[in-house]
């Protein structure tokens, strides 16, 4: 009994020690923001490509913020890098869509671009979509439908409980609006989703890639994109890409270090 | 025909098969034409051709057809026209060729061939040629090919050239083209990068006592493949006269034995072969920060321009660098395929001071010394001074590019939010999100239930006072004795609440006029009705003149009363 005991003390005093060797380790580790703080301070003393590596870290770490894409765009940008300036606006304005510094440096990006790609070629659908996704997130376009749900739930269940309510007339077509205002934000939110699960936008990041009519040099060439030029991954092959301008009229392969998806792992 | 031979026949009805050629003696290497006539069939089949011995047949027949009219009969003759060439001395027999015509086979005769070694004469040809030429002269020369390489050990890439000579005695043969134009098969160059010299040459050329008509084409060849290749035989089809079958002559193929690059290749040799320089220019030396410049460089020289490997290009330090797709522009010149090719690239200085363009190597192998060879440009210094903001880039040379034009800089970087939101789902991608979608629904649902439980027991509460009414107004009358109030008021009060249990309406909704209606409505006798009025009557006298006296005792009130309210139950329940 007595040497049980023992172990048991032991035990605890070991777990209560590797307890506080962690406690003070993560004390000790620095926080996402902390280590944003750094990249921004790199930034400003216009360590660039410094900066760039640190955003990526704590992207690859597993944040996402508009802001934090922002900054890489900069950081990018300032680098000399259009291709990866644009791709990353793009994903800040994919999570805060009205940021109208966002728009201003991801316009500014695109026409450092060599090529014009033209849009065009959407379904009614997912332009709808794209239009949608320009002014809300998924996320608020969410919280919307759901508040205009409950507010319908509310007048119904009014309608229903209350049957001799004054201004009865006011509360059903406060009813009626509310209830088709949920309908079409509901599918407003669906075709955003499904949008979002579909979504194979991707950018040319290396200056000048050569787009060939198969995967693989030997083939022959189709035509060339530079960095920052949008475009919509079809296909994956052995290190290749197929790739797509809007309308599909143009389609060919790239190597794939040359293209990254908007969408990061789509 | 040049000579004439008699026709061997195979006639059966009026249908007549033969076999003809144009000479019975001939030298090796000297064409042979076999005629196939079939006379009196309108749709023959071709016939069937065996090998024959000691002559080779050179491609495919040509074929004639001709018409008659014989004594008020039309039919036709086709003639099928077959080229040889002889192969070795001796006799050589065209064994009999079948014809078959409406399922009868046909056969011609056999016929003999002699040929001879003496009676041609090899007339040999000037110039650079390492492949035996094929001399198809019958004495004196008539007309001949001949194909050559200039060098047949060439190294991999370096540029050769094939050239294919047709010779042909000006004196015996009218002008070109007077019965069509010679017709030229190319070998396929299968190993080879191939330039096809569009113009060919035509020149008279003296071979011993005689003057030839000379066309030459040539092909310039770059090896892609090391080891040994070999250019098959190039052929010509050469018309005659409208009579005779056009001559068919074969060059003989030449075999390249391709060798690989020597070793001790520079570090920066991407493959290039032939004699080549570099050069760069910009066309500003003088700029601003964010400010392009158009750098254009050029590699000129001797070899495969088209195929030409890039340059390895130097690190662009301080510059942002946009290519396009360079140009090549090339052509034949003594044989050889010189040319150039541009590559114009925009460049963006990044920061103020002199800047430098570095020098951009080209390595390439000379075959003609046998050694590789470093060219390089010379480095351009730049003079850069601090830019006014960002200026649009020009187009890029190529087409099909345009750049909007950017008033700013890119807005500054944003502080750090307070809190960095972890990458996942989101809102939307969490169950408990579409969970609380359901809350509404429920509440909704609730709603309804509660509705129908609060109706289902209203109307369980209406039909048990409905049911008690009478009960509970006979009590109340034998109640209404002891409480010492007025009969009259007692007996309305205890009628109201009757007809407000029976009726499920409120007691403050039962005025007169109401409760008329009422009674009316669930045909109550008016005598009945009658009563009730004057029951309510009373009880209203006695609250507001109870000066005026009751001429009735308290129990005859309430006898009278229980008798109306009996007969007011049973009324309202017929």
């Amino acid at each position: 009994m007595k040497r049980f005991r023992r172990h048991i003390v032991v035990s605890l005093v070991t777990l209560g020690g590797f307890a506080a060797v962690v406690g003070v380790a993560l004390a000790q580790a620095p926080s996402p923001t902390d280590l944003m703080e750094e990249a921004n301070d790199q930034y400003e003393r216009g360590e660039y490509a410094a900066a760039a590596q640190q955003y990526e870290a704590l992207i690859d770490s597993g944040y996402e913020d508009a802001t934090l894409y922002y900054n890489l765009g900069n950081a990018y940008f300032r680098n000399g890098d259009v291709g990866r300036a644009v791709l990353n606006y793009l994903r800040a304005e994919e999570l805060s869509p009205r940021d109208a510094d966002i728009r201003a440096n991801l316009e500014l990006a695109r026409s450092r671009t060599v090529d014009r790609v033209e849009s065009g070629g959407e379904s009614l659908f997912a332009s709808v979509s794209n239009a949608a996704r320009r002014w809300v997130t998924v996320g608020e376009m969410g919280v919307i439908s759901l508040l205009l749900w409950a507010a319908s739930a509310i007048a119904i269940g009014t309608l229903i409980v209350w049957r001799t309510i004054p201004r009865r007339t006011v509360v059903w077509n406060g009813a009626f609006v509310a209830t088709a205002a949920t309908l079409v934000s509901l599918l407003l939110l669906v075709s955003m989703l499904y949008a979002n699960s579909n979504d194979d936008s991707a950018v040319i990041v290396e200056s000048t890639v050569k787009v060939m009519s198969g995967p693989g040099d030997q083939y022959e060439e189709e035509f060339t994109l530079h960095s920052g030029a949008q475009v919509r991954l079809v296909d994956t092959r052995q290190g290749w890409v197929r790739i797509a301008l809007p309308g599909d009229d143009l389609q060919g392969w790239a190597p794939s270090d040359t293209v990254e998806a908007l969408r990061p792992g789509g | 025909m040049a000579v004439a031979v008699p026709a061997v026949h195979a006639q059966q009805r009026d249908i007549d098969v033969s076999a003809e050629v144009n000479k019975n003696e001939l030298a090796v290497g000297e064409n042979l034409t076999l005629r196939v006539n079939i006379d009196g069939s309108l749709n023959p089949q071709q016939p069937t051709i065996p090998e024959f011995d000691g002559l080779r047949q050179m491609g495919p027949p040509s074929i004639q057809r001709q018409t008659w009219i014989r004594g008020g009969t039309s039919g036709s003759t086709f003639a099928y026209l077959y080229q040889f060439v002889a192969t070795r001395v001796g006799t050589v027999t065209i064994e009999p060729i079948s014809v078959t015509i409406s399922g009868q086979t046909y056969r011609t005769e056999p016929i003999k061939v002699e040929v001879f070694q003496g009676l041609v004469t090899s007339t040999p040809v000037p110039g650079q040629g390492q492949s035996p030429e094929q001399d198809l002269s019958v004495a004196g020369g008539s007309m001949f090919v001949t194909a050559s390489v200039d060098d047949d050990t060439p190294y991999l890439g370096q540029q050769i050239t094939y050239t294919f000579k047709f010779y042909r005695r000006s004196a015996l043969f009218p002008p070109f083209g007077r019965y069509g134009q010679p017709r030229f098969a190319p070998p396929g160059f299968s190993g080879f990068w191939k330039i096809q010299q569009p113009d060919q040459d035509e020149y008279t050329e003296t071979i011993g006592s005689n003057r030839y008509q000379v066309v030459e084409l040539t092909t310039v060849l770059f090896p892609t493949v090391v080891g040994t290749l070999v250019i098959e035989p190039a052929g010509l089809t050469v018309p005659i006269d409208f009579f005779e079958a056009p001559n068919y002559l074969e060059a003989e193929s030449i075999v390249v034995e391709v060798l690989p690059l020597p070793p001790g290749a520079p570090a920066g040799f991407t493959g290039a072969v032939g004699k080549f320089n570099i050069s760069a220019d910009v066309d500003n030396t003088d700029g601003k920060v964010n400010e392009p410049v158009q750098l254009t460089v050029r590699v000129v020289g001797e070899g495969n321009i088209d195929s030409l490997p890039d340059p390895a290009w130097p690190d662009f330090d301080d510059w942002r660098v946009f290519e396009s797709p360079s140009d090549t522009s090339s052509r034949l010149i003594d044989g050889r395929l010189v040319g150039t090719r541009t590559y114009q690239s925009v460049l963006v200085p990044q920061k103020a001071g002199a800047l430098t363009v570095p020098e951009i190597g080209y390595a390439y192998y000379d075959p003609s010394i046998e050694e590789y060879v470093e060219a390089a440009s010379q480095p351009i210094v730049m003079s850069i001074a601090e830019g006014d903001g960002m200026s649009p880039l020009p187009p890029l040379p190529g087409g099909g590019t345009a750049v909007e034009r950017a008033g700013s800089d890119v807005r500054h970087i944003k502080p750090v939010p307070s809190s960095l939101r972890e990458s996942g789902g989101g809102l939307t991608g969490s169950a408990m999100y579409w969970a609380v979608w359901g809350v509404p629904l429920l509440a909704i649902a609730s709603a309804v239930a509660w509705r129908r439980r609060q109706t289902a027991s209203e109307s369980g509460l209406a039909a048990a006072r409905k049911r008690n009414a009478l009960p509970a107004a006979r009590n109340a009358l034998a109640r209404a004795g002891e409480s010492g109030a007025d009969p009259r008021v007692a007996v309305a009060d205890i009628l109201l609440e009757y007809l407000s249990a029976r009726l499920d309406v409120s007691v403050t909704g039962l005025t007169h006029e109401a409760i008329d209606k009422w009674l009316q409505s669930l045909g109550v006798p008016l005598d009945l009705a009658v009563q009730v009025e004057g029951v309510l009557g009373a009880a209203e006298m006695a609250k507001y003149a109870p000066e005026i006296g009751d001429s009735l005792a308290a129990t005859e009130h309430f006898d009278r009363a229980a008798k109306l309210l009996n007969d007011l139950d049973e009324a309202i329940d017929a």
